[in-house]
């Protein structure tokens, strides 16, 4: 039953209800077999691109290429494309089986091959003593794996998932990102999944479309989205960031200088001169010492306002400027010394972890 | 620019088409008739408004026209003080009970009109149930008459609008907070000063629902008040009744029928802009 | 006097005046009851004897049985009707909300809002001009156009009673237009679709206004007769027509009282 998913492409495409612009025109591919995420606000736009694309959200302009055929203007059930709604939105009065089995009634599929693709999907989702059951008996991670394999089981050419495990408890939503990225994994399938979890989007994700106001701020891998954010909206989004504004920028002999409007100076590697930038520190980024360090690009005195110890990571706010706090992260080690609430600290950081980011 | 798209499939075009037949229908066999009264209305007469000089002009008719706007009135304010108390009793009443008084509230809704009214007159009777009962405790000497005249009406029609008074106000009742009451009088408020400034405000949505639905819904009243009312006291649908079938003049029961028409138009838009403003929904939603 | 003594006895007071009111209600239509089973001609309460008499007289009359028929011959053909029209209008104004939706919904909802004497002028003549006065068709459709708002009122509030993604779920997954009603839509607000024809259909079997001027002696629904009855005599024979229409009432009242319950129970599992 596995297939390869198909590629999509996006062309101009934008959506406006009245006076609101709820997607401003955006191009974008999603290639073959790609799990794609698409991270924001809400009302960033996001749940607007997924309705475009199973076809019940008419769009103003553009198009949606699937496998080089334009669907634009091709109703849902047209479009041969799987959905996992937010609350999965299983058919309450029918039995898990008639659940899984509807798409393929639909396509008025041969009653033998219903039972047996059903069977399938329920041994891959591994549910098969469900069968019976009205979906109101099962537990939330059960409906979301049925929700999966209902949007799966007549080899769409893709799979559209809009927040699909926020209606979970926190333990079960990370069991249940391993298994939505092993369906995947089986099936092939190509998926567009929208959440406004970053860390959800992280785990699963080839790629992230971050968004904001209607518009993809940015595209890329995780690890690109976190260690080079392109603007202020990316690096606060995507997990913590300290910003620091920026007075005035000065090439230096290892990149640039920078005087900062908190009143002491940062050293980048990165060589720059744009207007409205700030900075971006991530909190790992960040070294405490308790002596004044040498040979550092970046070193600021300041004070510890906050200890927090969390499984596995201290955590320390310390204040740099009257109206500085930054944030400082390292994992924890058995045993080590722990600052002290009020204690003097020195906070150091290379110059290639000084980020330089567009102010939005 | 509309960029590629064309005609795009989307599901309010489906939508519309679905409301579509509904709405066709009703155009057909709902507005072109109210449309027909109000166009008959301008006819057969010198100039157009020949038939509202006369309804206009004619003391009989304007008598009509004011009776019907005081019955309304009566009714209404003797729904809503027999309804008052009653809905705030019913609204703090729970289980079992909730059940058997919705249930004997809903039973007069599901009795036909004609019933009720056809009730009332053998009660109503000279030799009837409340007379024998009236002489037997020696209240009365001689038997009242009931029927005919304004009281019968007014008993009648009260009976019948009272469950459409009694809904929205116990609805209204259940939507407020016990905790509300309960903190005025921590607060020091004795039970008077509390419902005067606590409850009573907070009922108002089903006092204004309740208000608007029974005084609309009086002043189009046929069935009662043209089997328990007097030939002197009129109201104005069976007006309109004997202008058709015994006089058998159709402008002049259209004129009368638009002024009805105009009136009860006027009070549902004003009852509803005022509801919308309250801040709760109007009479669409 | 304290305020806790005034107090009971206000409560005192609200209790009686409340059962009084409710007695008020329900009184009078069960007085006729007994009355339909006396043994004498005359009105009076209690009856004097007991006797199926006037039954029997009704049975044996033509036209009373003619009017039941007439009556259950229109309301449901109206039932159906308008259970079908008032369904539609629901989903297009709850799901649709397009520009001009609300001006539509207060075309679908005007009809149970005015007076019936208008509506009831205003079909005569048009009625008449094509030939539909006084036949089945013609109070059919009389009746539909008020009972097209009940049920809107009823299933709309089927409808808002869950989230449309029930209805993108089923496109997404292959369902057209009618697949997705027939299997989804219906499915989920059958109770209030039910509710709503059974109400069009009582509606129906209790109105006399619009059957006044739209039935002809021979299309006379049970109310028309009833009406046309009382402005003569007040005979026992009503009382006994009255009690038959009380039963056909009180059952379907019974019947939409445990169709919501059974939904409330099902809504709240």
């Amino acid at each position: 039953m596995s297939g390869q998913g198909a590629r999509i492409e996006y062309v101009d495409i934008s959506k406006r209800y009245g006076q609101v612009e709820a997607l401003r025109r955006t191009s974008l591919t999603i290639e073959a077999g790609e799990f794609f995420s698409i991270i924001g606000p809400s009302g960033s736009g996001k749940t607007t691109l997924l309705g475009v694309t199973a076809g019940y959200v008419p769009p103003t302009t553009g198009q949606i290429i699937i496998d080089g055929r334009n669907v634009v203007g091709e109703p849902p059930f047209q479009r041969n494309i799987g959905m996992v709604f937010q609350n999965y939105a299983l058919f309450p009065h029918m039995t898990v089986a008639q659940n899984i089995g509807f798409p393929l009634r639909m396509r008025k599929t041969p009653r033998a091959e219903v039972a047996e693709r059903v069977r399938k999907m329920l041994a891959l989702v591994r549910l098969e003593e469900m069968a019976e059951r009205k979906p109101g008996q099962l537990s939330g991670g059960q409906q979301q794996r049925i929700a999966l394999a209902r949007a799966a089981v007549y080899d769409p050419l893709m799979l559209l998932m809009d927040e699909p495990l926020s209606a979970l408890d926190k333990n079960l939503r990370e069991a249940m990102q391993d298994e939505v990225k092993q369906f995947q994994t089986v099936l092939g399938s190509t998926v567009l999944y929208v959440t406004h979890d970053q860390a959800e989007a992280a785990a699963m994700s080839d790629r992230i479309a971050i968004m904001n106001h209607g518009r993809i701020v940015q595209i890329g891998s995780p690890r690109d989205l976190y260690e080079h954010p392109v603007a202020r909206f990316v690096a606060s989004f995507l997990g913590e960031a300290n910003i620091f504004d920026i007075d005035k920028v000065s090439p230096h002999a290892s990149g640039s200088a920078i005087a900062t409007r908190h009143g002491f100076s940062l050293v980048s590697a990165i060589a720059s001169g744009h207007e409205g930038q700030c900075i971006c520190v991530r909190p790992e980024a960040v070294m405490l010492h308790a002596q004044r360090p040498t040979g550092h690009d970046n070193v600021i005195e300041g004070r510890i306002v906050d200890a927090t110890y969390t499984a596995g990571s201290l955590r320390y706010r310390v204040e740099l400027a009257s109206d500085v706090v930054i944030t400082q992260r390292t994992p924890s080690v058995r045993g080590a010394e722990m600052f002290a609430e009020g204690d003097r600290v020195f906070a150091s950081w290379r110059a290639e972890d000084t980020l330089l980011v567009a102010d939005d | 620019m509309q960029g590629t798209t064309g005609r795009i499939w989307s599901p309010a075009r489906g939508y519309f088409v679905i409301l579509s037949l509904p709405v066709l229908f009703l155009l057909v066999f709902f507005v072109w008739p109210m449309a027909g009264v109000v166009l008959r209305s301008f006819e057969g007469g010198e100039g157009i408004f020949s038939q509202y000089l006369t309804v206009f002009e004619r003391s009989s008719y304007i008598k009509v026209l004011l009776y019907t706007l005081q019955v309304a009135t009566t009714v209404t304010v003797l729904c809503l003080l027999i309804a008052y108390p009653v809905a705030a009793l019913v609204a703090r009443l729970q289980g079992k009970w909730l059940q058997i008084a919705f249930a004997l509230i809903l039973v007069p809704f599901w009795t036909s009109t004609v019933i009720r009214t056809y009730a009332w007159m053998v009660l109503f009777q000279r030799k009837g149930v409340i007379n024998g009962m009236l002489i037997d405790m020696g209240l009365i000497a001689e038997p009242l008459r009931f029927m005919h005249n304004n009281i019968g009406v007014h008993i009648g029609m009260v009976h019948i609008m009272l469950p459409f008074m009694l809904l929205p106000l116990i609805s209204a009742f259940r939507n407020i907070d016990p905790s509300y009451m309960r903190a005025a009088g921590v607060l020091g408020a004795n039970p008077i000063r509390a419902f005067w400034h606590v409850y009573l405000p907070l009922s108002m949505p089903g006092v204004s629902a309740g208000v608007a639905l029974v005084f609309i819904t009086s002043l189009g009243f046929f069935i009662t008040p043209a089997l328990l009312g007097g030939a002197h006291n009129m109201m104005v649908a069976v007006l309109i009744e004997q202008q058709v079938t015994i006089t058998v003049n159709w402008e002049l029961a259209s004129a009368l029928a638009s002024v009805l028409l105009l009136v009860t138009a006027a009070l549902y838009i004003v009852y509803d802009w005022v509801s919308r403003r309250a801040g709760g929904g109007g009479v669409l939603d | 006097m304290t305020w806790n003594t005034s107090g009971r006895l206000a409560r005192i007071f609200l209790v009686v005046f409340t059962v009084a009111v409710l007695i008020y209600l329900i009184m009078p239509t069960f007085v006729i009851v007994p009355m339909s089973f006396s043994s004498k001609s005359y009105l009076s309460f209690p009856p004097p004897g007991w006797s199926l008499q006037w039954y029997q007289t009704m049975m044996e009359r033509h036209d009373y049985p003619q009017a039941f028929w007439n009556s259950i011959k229109i309301g449901v053909p109206v039932a159906l009707l308008s259970t079908t029209l008032g369904t539609l209008a629901a989903l297009g104004v709850v799901r649709g909300r397009f520009f001009g939706s609300r001006p539509m919904s207060a075309v679908v909802i005007a009809p149970l809002m005015l007076p019936q004497i208008i509506l009831a002028i205003g079909l005569y003549p048009i009625m008449a001009k094509f030939g539909l006065a006084g036949s089945y068709p013609g109070v059919v459709i009389g009746h539909t156009v008020i009972c097209i708002p009940l049920v809107f009122i009823t299933v709309a509030a089927s409808l808002k009673n869950y989230h449309p993604a029930y209805e993108y779920a089923a496109m997404t997954l292959g369902a057209n237009w009618w697949q997705t009603f027939w299997h989804v839509t219906f499915p989920m607000i059958r109770v209030g679709v039910i509710v709503g024809g059974i109400l069009a259909f009582t509606f129906s079997f209790d109105e006399l206004i619009i059957a006044l001027f739209l039935t002809s002696p021979e299309t006379r629904t049970l109310p028309r007769l009833l009406w046309e009855d009382l402005r003569q005599y007040v005979t026992p024979i009503i009382a006994s027509a009255t009690t038959l229409v009380l039963c056909i009432s009180f059952i379907l009242f019974g019947a939409v009282a445990l169709l919501q319950r059974h939904l409330s129970k099902a809504t709240r599992s």
